[in-house]
């Protein structure tokens, strides 16, 4: 890798002067499970690492409020590594996001992988990551996986030029969750839904989310609001070649509220993961299934619409079929039915 | 009788667990897998035999210390 200065300041409010508001000469370290990579593949070369690691208090903290008639309001902080996320106790009435946390890669990228390292990481095709190659992303004039091995990259692409997947296991669950994230900048604090946190990048000073170059994730709250009476229901059901050290093929997330009586679901949302260049919400899933009881057929019925629009490219029309039944089994899961394994 | 070796140390005694929780350590030396010398308590990959992928058939984490509640729904002595 390239020399660099390391800087490892002791609060954020120490770390965002050292920040700069162009990408490219400044990086910042978290768990260093995507970074480092980076740094000995030469695909970042920043001349200055601002390291995360010496910050404490709520940025290294889950917090929970309770919420009367309601699932907790909780907050992680972008530093929070995914062991905890996946053992947390004040996370259990969210078992989308904690098994989502409890499956990624192995025990060691777990132990130093964080939230924000998770959600702020940069995509995993393998032509962005060969130095030797200059694709879109890097200033070049082509995605060379639209016409090259493409067997792991996006479904969903809308026409946009470059066809990376994002690679976030934890994006679907939080966005499912309507979670939002607070970020913090010289400018001052702001919150966005995260959904609105992810973009498509086609240009080398673009990144896979739209955090500004100063800008810091602090951390990410879920804080569902459920109609009167219902109770949460949430899944998160993935689709692996390897269970293990290995990144999901497709993933599918869903939050709804379930009536006492009636069993109908409500505020259905759906989260399509891995087959676009963004976590994908998928409204039209989410509208064969709001206000019905999950059933197979129903949840078979939602599946189905959520692969409406997929364009695979040359190798990767397995995805399609694999992501309907991912979704039909994260459905089904969250309402309680058995999991397929039984 | 020989001298006991006190460079060997003597295996661990292990706190009942569930039979379905499963490791490659566990899979080549059996209940002394805690012994090998490759074996790093906290950076071994689990898998659970009945749910066959890295979390339990409660969707809990896995590992030893998840793995010895007999409390728990999926919970099978070994």
């Amino acid at each position: 890798m390239n020399n660099f200065t390391y800087y490892q300041p002791q609060s954020v409010a120490q770390a965002l002067p050292l920040l700069e508001n162009r990408w490219g000469r400044v990086e910042l370290l978290a768990g260093g499970t995507d970074l480092l990579d980076r740094l000995k593949e030469y695909v970042s070369t920043p001349e200055r690492i601002v390291s995360l690691t010496a910050i404490e208090g709520p940025f290294r903290e889950i917090s929970a409020i309770p919420q009367a008639g309601q699932p907790p309001k909780v907050t992680i902080g972008a530093g929070v590594r995914l062991v905890d996320i996946a053992e947390s106790k004040l996370l259990a009435p969210y078992p989308a996001l904690t098994t989502a946390a409890a499956q990624i890669a192995g025990p060691q990228i777990r132990n130093m992988g964080t939230l924000g390292g998770s959600l702020c990481q940069r995509n995993r095709c393998w032509y962005f990551r060969d130095t030797h190659i200059q694709c879109l992303l890097k200033g070049g004039r082509k995605c060379y996986a639209h016409e090259g091995e493409n067997q792991f990259h996006a479904i969903f692409t809308q026409g946009h030029p470059c066809v990376i997947v994002h690679p976030s296991t934890l994006a679907p669950p939080l966005i499912a969750l309507g979670a939002t994230a607070q970020i913090v900048s010289p400018r001052g604090n702001r919150e966005l839904p995260l959904e609105k946190m992810f973009q498509a990048p086609s240009k080398p000073d673009q990144r896979e989310h739209t955090l500004a170059p100063d800008e810091i994730l602090l951390s990410v709250t879920v804080a569902p609001n459920l109609p009167p009476g219902t109770r949460l229901a949430n899944a998160s059901y993935e689709v692996k070649q390897k269970v293990t050290s290995d990144w999901p093929l497709v993933q599918a997330a869903v939050a709804f509220a379930i009536e006492p009586g009636s069993q109908r679901a409500r505020n259905v949302r759906i989260v399509l993961g891995h087959v676009a260049p963004t976590p994908l919400l998928s409204p039209e899933a989410a509208q064969e299934l709001e206000g019905k009881v999950v059933t197979e057929a129903t949840a078979a019925t939602a599946a189905a619409a959520a692969i409406q629009g997929a364009r695979p490219l040359s190798q990767n029309g397995y995805k399609v079929p694999m992501l309907k039944a991912a979704v039909k089994r994260a459905i089904l899961l969250a309402a309680g039915f058995k999991p397929d394994w039984e | 009788m020989p001298e006991p070796n006190s460079a060997v140390a003597p295996l661990p005694v292990l706190a009942p667990r569930c039979m379905h929780l499963q490791s490659k350590a566990m899979a080549v030396h059996g209940e002394g897998f805690a012994a090998d010398p490759d074996y790093q308590d906290g950076l071994t990959d689990y898998w659970c035999v009945k749910s066959a992928r890295g979390i339990g058939p409660d969707l809990g984490p896995l590992g030893p210390e998840w793995c010895s509640d007999p409390n728990r729904s999926c919970y099978e002595e070994y």
